[in-house]
């Protein structure tokens, strides 16, 4: 050991990188400045030794108190943390913020992303908007993956048989993981482009990426209409991760599951249905997708329209979805300078009657 | 980096086939385990939700580990990007955490001051030292 002595505010150099400078002594305490590189860990000499203590005493843990705990915890397990992904609406209103605002990039526009967020934590918020942000890149990559799928899905009239269908998609799928399908033989469910396979394909690759060597697809007719699971076991995602799928342009990068669900998402407004995904790090996922009954389809064809709203929302999205061509008054009196504009638009007061009911009604 | 499943002998399960993506190179050694580089995060079903951190170089060196939010929802590990920087990390979003359990008296306690930080894609690992934090050494699990 070399034994050095120093006075207040010297240093000591350690190598070409590490510089130590004694910053003054009270007592038996000596405060001490250190400068290191970020690679160089600067850690106290006894935390490190407990930390050692314990990783040796790891070792010699006794089997039969860890599989107590772990049936205990089994016994007392807190449900499985269940998150259910916003509807399009909030997702659409996320991105028509993102390419119409963008000049109001750090205006206090953040309460309303709060809204598309929905129930995100407020740490989680946060964060969501630092990245959203300064990551575009991310929005692209969404946008790219839903194109994938096809953004434009919809049903397509008529319908198809599940077990067929779940039946022909697994056998076609490629991977190696084993899939057992569980479905009971008569169960409708309605025609879609693209279709079931499409999204079942999607969701094995998923589930291959994420290490699964099993996945068990169950379908049954439950009460709010069909049910399809994919269960997998593969490494699962934690609660962070999964927060974050709420968020539609913030994937986990590591398997791109954030992406990938919110085309299934997507896709399966055409049938009214929901998604939902339970996972646990370690364990596996399961996303569990509700295919709800096949809506009406509108009776009114896409046409140029005003629509006098106090605020653009998620009318606006729909109709934009549906293919119409939106002029949104929000203003008093902007509907009628619009209609002098634009004499061949129809005008829809969102006060005055509901979207579905205006839709569902024969135009001019 | 290997690419096809190795056999490895094991004291606590004899011999085992370890997955590539189960591997881990760790940056600085564990504490304690210094001859040790690379570590296999096993996960066998009959222990779960407790996983196993072993070593590759030595056969009677391996630790259970367990997800600390199964136990510590409120769990929030300061992770410092100092000691991120030899994970080669960009953002935190990417990581895999576990706490090593050990004893204590009847029960078991995790070691939530030192969690041990995964990156399962670059394949990297680091117990990661929280300096004052609040976070204790050996907190009971019961």
């Amino acid at each position: 050991m070399l034994v050095i002595s120093r006075k207040s505010n010297e240093t000591l150099v350690v190598g070409d990188k590490i510089e130590i400078r004694v910053l003054g002594a009270k007592n038996d305490s000596v405060r001490l400045g250190i400068v290191a590189p970020r690679d160089v860990t600067v850690v106290r000499g006894e935390i490190l030794e407990k930390v050692r203590e314990q990783n040796l005493a790891s070792l010699s843990l006794d089997l039969k108190a860890l599989q107590r705990v772990a049936e205990k915890s089994a016994e007392k397990r807190r449900e499985i943390p269940c998150v259910e992904i916003p509807g399009v609406g909030a997702v659409q209103e996320t991105i028509s913020w993102l390419v119409h605002d963008v000049r109001n990039f750090l205006t206090p526009v953040h309460g309303e992303i709060q809204l598309a967020l929905l129930d995100c934590p407020e740490g989680e918020v946060r964060e969501g908007l630092q990245s959203m942000h300064s990551n575009i890149n991310g929005l692209n990559d969404w946008l790219r993956a839903t194109a994938r799928l096809g953004s434009s899905s919809g049903v397509v009239g008529g319908t198809v048989n599940l077990k067929e269908e779940l039946a022909a998609t697994v056998g076609e799928w490629l991977g190696k993981a084993v899939v057992t399908v569980n479905c009971p033989d008569y169960l409708e469910v309605p025609k879609s482009d693209p279709g079931l396979g499409a999204v079942l394909t999607h969701l094995l690759d998923n589930a291959e990426e994420a290490g699964a060597t099993e996945i068990k697809v169950v379908a049954l007719r439950g009460e709010r209409g069909v049910e399809l699971s994919i269960k997998d076991n593969g490494v699962g995602m934690d609660r962070a991760s999964l927060e974050r799928l709420k968020i539609p342009m913030f994937s986990t990068k590591a398997n791109h599951r954030g992406e990938g669900l919110f085309s299934v998402r997507n896709w399966l407004t055409g049938f009214a249905g929901k998604l939902m995904v339970a996972s646990r790090l370690g364990e596996g996922t399961e996303v569990t997708m509700l295919l709800g009954e096949a809506p009406v389809r509108p009776a009114r064809k896409a046409c140029e329209v005003i629509l006098k709203a106090p605020y653009r929302g998620a009318a606006h999205n729909l109709l934009e979805s549906q293919g119409f061509r939106v002029y949104l008054a929000e203003l008093e009196g902007e509907a009628e300078i619009l209609q002098r504009r634009f004499p061949q638009a129809e005008v829809l007061d969102i006060g005055a009657r509901s979207v579905d009911d205006w839709l569902n009604s024969p135009g001019k | 980096m290997i690419s096809a499943p190795v056999a490895l002998v094991t004291q606590r399960f004899g011999e085992i086939s370890i997955e590539p993506s189960a591997v881990f190179e760790l940056g600085t050694p564990l504490p304690g385990f210094e001859k040790s580089r690379r570590f296999a995060l096993l996960n066998l079903q009959e222990f779960r939700p407790f996983a196993w951190f072993q070593s590759m170089e030595e056969p009677d060196v391996c630790l259970p580990v367990v997800d600390p939010w199964r136990y510590f929802p409120e769990y929030s590990p300061n992770l410092a990007l100092e000691a991120l920087a030899s994970l080669e990390l960009e953002e935190e979003s990417e990581l895999a955490i576990y706490c090593v359990v050990a004893p204590h008296e009847e029960g078991l306690c995790l070691n939530l001051a030192a969690p041990l930080v995964m990156h399962q894609a670059r394949g990297r690992a680091e117990q990661v030292i929280l300096d004052n934090s609040d976070y204790g050494l050996a907190v009971p699990m019961e």
